[in-house]
């Protein structure tokens, strides 16, 4: 059974058109088993900083808990997302009181914080230069300031991404 | 062979193609085209001559670069996939016809034996040099400024044969007539109104024709204030290309459609209004009707609202210029303005490629407009060597080029320059250069190409003299 308000959160999110997909926000057993039932095709990675015991066990649904930043980024779960670049939804009503922490995730598992942004240019093949300058989360015009000039002419996509959005 | 096209634009300009894949294919290629996937459903319009159709995907590419929840990489990975994809095709040719720099980076990005057309290879632009390209580069964008259709420079361009498309004999069509009332700019737009006296004049005039509205889901209701809702028409892209098939008549603004109607071969009377422009975005079909203003700024610049105080060029069209072009639609009488372009075609071709294949007798208005063109090419000469001092100045100011500007104001406003002989004069005087030094160099070379071309255009004058006909196969200093 699936209550109106969980109901009414995943039909806010609209099409998903990532085939992965992290919740950013455990504590809200509701919302993820409508988002695992509204999106059967699609696997569901709810992530936190704490680890809740009530837990949906879905076949599409996995949990990850990761307490820092220098804990991500050293995970198998980190290089899933440098393969799969999962799109990351949020539910901020499980946030409660742990905004900041979770905004600073957010941007690590977007890659869009300068830590972030680095490892997934270096995971890509890219020359970066020495200092990453992002404000509070990179844009993809950060991308391509970020990489070095060589590196960016023989990204075929990249560039094509910066034709994108000139 | 396997031939990928690069075809990244909308609707109207892949229908406007379908001529050129056409020769593709007659040429034995396998053709493969690369279009944008929010146009997916139009693949089905050109499909009897492509062999596979890829996406690409650019409003997930862009939305996910603008939107914090997607991965910061992910539309470049979506965009490494379908490369990974169109590689494992292995093609011996791409061919672009977009255009564009996004194009001509994609088009660098697949590999092939040969590129045809803008491509960006190791951090430079290639394909950007032959004859036709430059003009394409120059004049397809200016206002008034391509003697020729987007189908026949994209075809000059690759070196391959394309024919208009025919129009089907009337016993293969029914009696209906179709108004298209919208276009996405609301310059190209004609009053509502006028489209409603306009029905009922035809009503009048053709009683056994039926005349209904084509619909978007989004026009309907609009369009209900003014029409019967039993004639407004709403249909999807594949029923309108059904309804067309059979159709008297299409009677539409400058949108996909009118190209839609002329690939089933179907008349087309075009009203073109705002940007819209008689020769580069017409219908491409043997025949074409057209009903436009000659207000001094029609056609304006693409993209850019309408200048005016109010829709002048709309304002000048009546429901009866109109129904004119209906009559001669439906009789299948083709207008004859096409001639009067023909000289100017002529010369160019002459100049890009050395030869031309037209055949043309000139008239005494040809000769009569070559002395106009010659003496403003005279006062452009005479010009240069008095401002010769332009060189050392270093801080341009309008004064300084003020006899230049003169000049292109005249030409300009005098509308004689129907060939944009002059293109690269007024385009120099427009983005003037802010170094004297620079500012001679663009006008030398504007100089030195309407030289040009007004040589070839009074040879031809003088062979005329002679009673000599150049128009076929005429090669300069021949």
């Amino acid at each position: 059974m699936i209550s109106k308000v969980a109901q009414k959160w995943v039909d806010s999110l609209g099409e998903l058109p990532a085939a992965n997909i992290i919740l950013l926000g455990a504590n809200q057993t509701e919302q993820i088993f409508a988002l695992s039932k509204a999106f059967p095709q699609k696997m569901i990675t709810v992530f936190d900083i704490v680890d809740f015991p009530f837990k949906v066990s879905e076949s599409n649904v996995s949990y990850v808990v990761c307490k820092s930043k220098e804990q991500l980024f050293v995970s198998e779960f980190f290089d899933f997302i440098l393969e799969k670049k999962p799109l990351v939804i949020t539910n901020r009503g499980a946030w409660n009181g742990r905004e900041q922490e979770m905004l600073e995730f957010f941007g690590h598992l977007t890659g869009r914080s300068a830590e972030s942004l680095k490892y997934h240019l270096l995971d890509l093949g890219c020359d970066i230069k020495s200092q990453i300058k992002v404000g509070s989360l990179a844009s993809i015009k950060d991308v391509f300031n970020s990489v070095d000039t060589n590196s960016l002419n023989q990204n075929h996509s990249l560039l094509i991404m910066k034709e994108l959005v000139r | 062979m396997k031939t990928l096209v690069i075809s990244i634009l909308r609707i109207g300009d892949l229908l406007m193609q379908k001529p050129l894949l056409q020769s593709l294919k007659d040429q034995g290629h396998e053709v493969h085209v690369l279009m944008n996937k929010q146009f997916q459903t139009a693949s089905e319009l050109v499909a009897d001559v492509v062999d596979k159709f890829f996406y690409f995907d650019r409003e997930l590419y862009q939305k996910s670069a603008g939107e914090a929840q997607y991965n910061i990489l992910y539309g470049s990975q979506l965009i490494n996939e379908l490369i990974t994809e169109l590689n494992s095709e292995s093609y011996i040719n791409i061919y672009n016809f977009t255009h564009t720099r996004l194009s001509a980076v994609l088009t660098g990005a697949i590999g092939a034996k040969t590129r045809f057309g803008a491509h960006y290879l190791q951090g430079t632009f290639h394909g950007n040099s032959s004859p036709w390209a430059e003009y394409f580069n120059t004049h397809f964008s200016a206002p008034r400024g391509s003697l020729f259709h987007y189908t026949d420079l994209l075809a000059k361009m690759f070196n391959l044969k394309v024919k208009p498309f025919e129009i089907r004999q009337r016993s293969q069509r029914n009696q209906l007539i179709f108004l298209q009332c919208f276009t996405s700019d609301k310059k190209k737009n004609w009053n509502l109104k006028n489209f409603v006296d306009l029905k009922k004049a035809i009503e009048e005039k053709y009683p056994f024709h039926l005349v209904k509205v084509l619909a978007a889901p989004q026009e309907v209701r609009e369009l209900s204030s003014y029409f019967e809702s039993l004639d407004i028409w709403e249909c999807d892209l594949a029923t309108v290309a059904m309804l067309l098939k059979e159709a008297s008549l299409l009677i539409g603004l400058d949108t996909s459609l009118k190209h839609l109607a002329a690939i089933q071969g179907t008349p087309v009377v075009e009203i073109n209004l705002g940007s819209a422009d008689n020769i580069k975005t017409s219908v491409y079909s043997q025949k074409i009707w057209q009903v436009s203003s000659n207000v001094g700024c029609s056609p304006c610049a693409h993209a850019t609202a309408c200048p005016q105080s109010s829709h002048l060029c709309g304002e000048q069209i009546t429901p009866q210029n109109v129904l004119n072009a209906v009559q001669e639609a439906l009789a299948l009488r083709a207008n004859d303005f096409e001639q009067d372009l023909e000289s100017d075609r002529l010369v160019w071709e002459i100049y890009l490629q050395g030869y031309s294949e037209r055949r043309f007798q000139p008239s005494a208005t040809y000769l009569a407009r070559t002395l106009k063109l010659m003496e403003w090419q005279v006062r452009l000469e005479k010009a240069l060597t008095a401002n010769s001092r332009l060189f050392n100045v270093q801080n341009l100011q309008k004064d300084d080029v003020a006899d230049f500007i003169l000049l292109g104001q005249e030409i300009l406003k005098s509308k004689s320059d129907k060939g944009a002989y002059f293109l690269k004069l007024t385009d120099a005087l427009i983005h003037t250069p802010p170094r004297g030094d620079l500012m001679l160099r663009e006008l030398e070379k504007a100089a030195q190409e309407s030289r040009t071309l007004l040589k070839i255009r009074s040879d031809f004058s003088l062979g005329v003299k002679s009673g000599q006909n150049y128009g076929t196969n005429f090669e300069v200093g021949a």
